[in-house]
């Protein structure tokens, strides 16, 4: 059963990449996007169908980032139906996008689904390949360039992840010289702990955390990400921005989870909030200043992905806040990008200065752009606003103020750093060729950033009973006492 | 394998010898040497039980690690990039040959396959870099910023 996960848009993108004709991409997206959605669905309803075998199976925390990446890839299929529609006429390319697009969905969930520390590597550095065709969908000068650092900052910070691997598999070799068999099954591995030398588990967390925090656009390892997000179509931005870097998070939680069980935690948390503080600070330097509406977005994820980092690091009920803010802010801050994909269609131009009075422009993806802005930034009746008060309420109680009132500051910062651009962008007189002309605003375009706030909505305003139980027991986890 | 798929890009592209380096051919063989150094020594001071493995093959492959980061660093093509790319992944490589007797074959078999699959993709896009800029100097890589100055 969850084998089809796996088959269904690993089979559906070879057909699409050898056989190229529009029908045949158009149907195997939306049949591999609603199919992927009901599994993921069918796996909440039934637990039984949650195991394939000691390799792949679904843990609680696997279960939460595939519904995640699950919702998002059927938002963006449904987005990009209509905007390969208009953006491209050859159906080959079509074809070729749609391809890669599917087997980016099969990387991600094999991420999800392995439960072999190898295997996460393989398939993290797939999704790397599988998603650098489609940076350099528009095939411009400046697309061939974020593809070219994305290739290889992420593979060089990837290869790192691997040594850690490796060093992990060291750390079972005992003082005596005697050898332990040990397999890198997390499962193998947890048991195991109280065997494994701490040195090198230390070691081995820290090529985790730079590793995978390169691909998951931790400061100061994120150069690739403004670029890689500001150049890619927007739905690809969106699930970028969304699942993969969720993805790359759940790598170093895996590791998190060792040292936990290795009676390490406070090591890698300390870790984990240094990354995480200068990630809000970096973030909030660049998007105060910032100019282009694309990049102000993906720096806007360097800051929650530290928020993320954080609340791993500060621990305790933090975690189950962090939880919430990974479902919260993928469903923003892809919904935000969709929007901006439909601006940047409309205006052709990634600069606010050139982007005035979208609210007269494009009514629908203008009104939802502000709502959007509103939820990025944590206002209630958001369900960012729940998580980010969850995380830095948890920070006063286990004796971080500083790091509650740290955050504070800096969330108020990025806050007036974009409610500028955004405000300026949205209100103002549109310019002179765009006033004339009767500018369409497609249903499809900007339906699926519907949906996406209002989950987020539904989330600020009442936490369902079984996302509150499933949200406190990966908690456990990850080491919080229940 | 990887050799033969380089020089065929090579070959494609034009290009004769990397000319002009951003650190010489003599402080680059002195760096290496530097470098040889601090790896043996870094390598008798991990915390290693050395009676199982010779420290040696450890101080090789954090010096191949450490060669490939400078590659990466100090050469302005692309193509010398990629190849420092390569040589990282083999100097990890011998570090896990001596530790990992025997890895699962499905693993090997996966990390060769995206090995193989990234040079592919790196391939293609080296290609594209040729055509679009007539030349593989990665300073022409370099448009993207935050803002205009």
């Amino acid at each position: 059963m969850i084998a089809l996960l796996l088959l269904i848009p690993f089979l559906l993108g070879l057909a699409t990449f050898f056989i190229k004709r529009q029908w045949v991409s158009q149907t195997s997206l939306l049949i591999t996007a609603f199919a992927h959605s009901a599994l993921t669905l069918g796996s909440w309803l039934f637990p039984s169908l949650r195991t394939f075998n000691h390799w792949l199976y679904l843990d609680d925390i696997g279960l939460l980032f595939l519904s995640i990446t699950s919702l998002l890839f059927l938002c963006c299929a449904i987005y990009g139906l209509q905007y390969l529609k208009h953006e491209t006429r050859s159906p080959r390319k079509a074809a070729i996008t749609i391809s890669c697009l599917l087997f980016f969905l099969a990387t991600m969930t094999l991420v999800i689904l392995s439960q072999h520390l190898e295997l996460l590597w393989v398939a993290i550095e797939a999704t790397t390949l599988a998603s650098a065709p489609l940076i350099y969908f528009h095939r411009s000068q400046h697309s061939l360039e974020a593809t070219w650092k994305y290739l290889m900052i992420g593979s060089v910070g990837i290869a790192l992840a691997l040594l850690g691997n490796f060093f992990f598999a060291v750390s079972a070799i005992q003082p005596s010289g005697s050898e332990m068999h040990l397999s890198l099954f997390i499962s193998a591995l947890l048991e195991k702990a109280s065997f494994l030398q701490v040195p090198w588990v230390h070691a081995a967390f820290i090529f985790y955390v730079v590793g995978y925090g390169t691909k998951m656009g931790l400061a100061p390892l994120h150069s690739w990400l403004p670029d890689a997000h500001s150049e890619s179509p927007s739905f690809v931005s969106a699930l970028l921005s969304g699942s993969l870097l969720n993805c790359a998070f759940l790598g170093i939680l895996r590791a998190y989870q060792v040292c936990v069980a290795t009676g390490q935690a406070a090591f890698a948390q300390n870790i984990l909030l240094g990354f995480g503080m200068l990630s809000l600070v970096f973030a909030t330097i660049f998007i105060l200043k910032q100019r282009d509406y694309k990049r102000m977005l993906a720096y806007s994820s360097v800051e929650h992905m530290g928020i993320l980092s954080l609340s791993v690091g500060l621990g305790g009920s933090a975690l189950f806040g962090g939880m919430l803010h990974a479902i919260n802010h993928s469903c923003t801050k892809a919904m935000l990008f969709l929007i901006s994909g439909n601006i940047l269609h409309v205006y052709k131009s990634k600069t606010s200065k050139d982007v005035l009075g979208v609210l007269q422009v494009l009514p629908f993806s203008g009104a939802l752009w502000l709502i959007g802005f509103f939820a990025i930034t944590g206002s209630p009746p958001f369900g960012t606003f729940i998580s980010e008060f969850i995380i830095l309420k948890s920070g006063f109680e286990q004796g971080h103020p500083f790091i509650s009132v740290f955050m504070l500051l800096f969330l108020a910062m990025i806050f007036i750093g974009m409610i500028s651009l955004f405000l300026k962008m949205s209100h103002g007189t549109p310019p002179e060729p765009l006033q004339k002309q009767k500018i369409e605003d497609p249903f499809w375009s900007f339906f699926p950033s519907i949906v996406l706030i209002l989950i987020v909505i539904a989330l600020g305003i009442t936490l369902p009973s079984f996302i509150n139980h499933h949200l406190h027991s990966i908690a456990t986890l990850l080491g919080e006492s229940p | 394998m990887f050799p033969w798929l380089f020089l065929k890009t090579i070959e494609k592209v034009h290009i004769k010898r990397e000319m002009e380096p951003i650190i010489g051919y003599t402080p680059s063989i002195f760096i290496g040497a530097l470098l040889f150094g601090a790896s043996l020594w870094m390598a008798q001071r991990l915390p290693l039980p050395s009676q199982v493995f010779s420290s040696l093959s450890i101080a090789v492959s954090l010096f191949t690690l450490m060669v490939g980061f400078f590659l990466m660093v100090s050469r302005n093509k692309a193509v010398t990039q990629a190849i420092g790319y390569i040589v990282i992944e083999n100097g990890i490589y011998i570090f896990g040959m001596t530790f990992m007797q025997e890895a699962p074959m499905v693993i090997e078999l996966g990390v060769l396959l995206d090995l193989f699959v990234g040079i592919f993709v790196i391939q293609i896009i080296l290609h594209h870099i040729r055509r679009e800029f007539d030349s593989l100097n990665v300073k022409y890589l370099s448009n993207l910023k935050d803002w205009e100055p």
